[in-house]
């Protein structure tokens, strides 16, 4: 089993590829730069460089694969964008919706060939449990990531006739520097401290901690496989945001 | 619509002053109207459904735009409270992509709007309409008079999709 994984550099994705390497797939690893990549390095079979908003990266990713079989693609890449509306620049709003959103249907069409070479495949984007409730100061980010899921939704049954099973997973706060860099912008917004701000959303989610990058990782696996039905759009948010 | 826009009373002629029934205005995604000062501003994104990547089209030039036009909104409103209407204006899709872009795109206003809800609290109230470029007018026209009238207040954060038929 072939599968991709983009943003396999971050603590979510490299997770992922460390997973599926250990149940003795072959993994691909994507991002945007070599350094990032070096966290996947021990368990990718290949790694690949490029920028998923750039056209030509695109091109030559699909070329990288053409006539070729991929069982799956696990959508993984993702910037933070928390923030008041009111702070937001356009370059800024531009950069949260391009990375997190608009990357997703072009990652799809730039591999979809293969994923439905071989009698199919899959494709998981990782979302966020911000697509499916509002948030105050993420108005963006729920932006970018309710348009996966409204984009997940309606392709899914379009594409699943092909073989192409489209799945969002959509996880809540997981440790990372991604979960760091939102709780900095929160507590910001909100006037306290980190620590503060911390106690506060332990508070709101029923399982008392954050999800570890191991079971997102997991989470992401179960949906990629192809061997049954699992659910288009799946929360893993500890009970915060449930799907 | 074209020549300016006439002002009116709250209420019983938002609608047709907005000119929202036959949107036809200027070039780029956005019409921006306000006939009196209470009135509900109403900001128009028209999807024009076709171009190569019809969801970066829909949600990264007309989401993000409607985003920054919301942005000055807000930065231009000082303490006075504001009544938004988000109105989404679809073309019938084409075909997958298209349909599945509209989602993405009708998906990610709501997202915003339900976000900015309560970010901005009393500040504004903000309703989103998804409607047919060329659909049923007077469903749209009814609901953004029932949002300006006065029990129409407290579906602040909630969207009108006006896109299937009765």
């Amino acid at each position: 089993m072939t599968v991709l994984v983009t943003g396999a550099g971050g603590a979510i994705g490299s997770a992922v590829v460390r997973q599926l390497a250990e149940e003795g797939r072959e993994v691909v690893a994507h991002d945007l730069t070599a350094e990032a990549l070096a966290a996947a390095a021990d368990w990718a079979a290949e790694s690949i460089v490029g920028d998923l908003t750039s056209a030509s990266d695109l091109k030559a990713l699909r070329r990288c694969f053409a006539g070729e079989s991929l069982d799956a693609v696990i959508a993984a890449h993702g910037i933070p964008g928390a923030g008041a509306l009111e702070h937001m620049s356009r370059k800024r709003i531009d950069a949260i919706l391009a990375v997190n959103a608009v990357t997703i249907p072009a990652l799809l069409r730039a591999t979809l060939a293969s994923l439905a070479a071989d009698g199919g495949g899959t494709f998981v984007a990782i979302a966020s449990q911000a697509a499916l409730r509002g948030e105050p100061d993420n108005a963006v980010y729920c932006a970018s990531k309710w348009a996966v899921t409204g984009w997940v939704s309606a392709i899914a049954p379009h594409l699943a006739a092909d073989g192409v099973h489209v799945r969002a997973l959509c996880p809540g706060r997981t440790e990372g520097p991604l979960l760091e860099s939102a709780l900095e912008g929160f507590a910001a917004e909100t006037g306290q401290t980190v620590e503060e701000y911390v106690a506060d959303i332990l508070k709101v989610i029923p399982l008392g901690r954050y999800a570890r990058v191991e079971e997102t990782a997991a989470a992401a696996v179960y949906l990629a496989e192809t061997s049954s039905a699992r659910p288009t759009i799946l929360a893993t948010s500890g009970g915060e945001v449930p799907s | 619509m074209s020549g300016s826009v006439p002002t009116g009373s709250r209420g019983t002629t938002v609608h047709a002053e907005l000119g929202v029934r036959r949107v036809n205005g200027p070039s780029g995604p956005f019409e921006q109207r306000q006939s009196a000062r209470d009135d509900p501003w109403v900001l128009v994104l028209r999807l024009d459904g076709g171009g190569s990547d019809p969801f970066a089209s829909g949600v990264l030039e007309g989401c993000g735009a409607l985003l920054e036009a919301l942005r000055d909104l807000l930065a231009g409103a000082g303490t006075d409270r504001l009544n938004v209407a988000l109105v989404v204006a679809c073309p019938e899709p084409t075909d997958r992509w298209t349909h599945a872009a509209e989602h993405g795109t009708v998906a990610a206003v709501r997202g915003a709007m339900q976000s900015l809800t309560p970010e901005l609290g009393e500040r504004a109230r903000i309703n989103v309409f998804v409607c047919r470029a060329e659909g049923d007018d007077a469903a749209l026209d009814a609901a953004l008079r029932f949002v300006a009238s006065p029990g129409g207040g407290y579906v602040a954060g909630s969207t009108f999709d006006l896109r299937a038929r009765p």
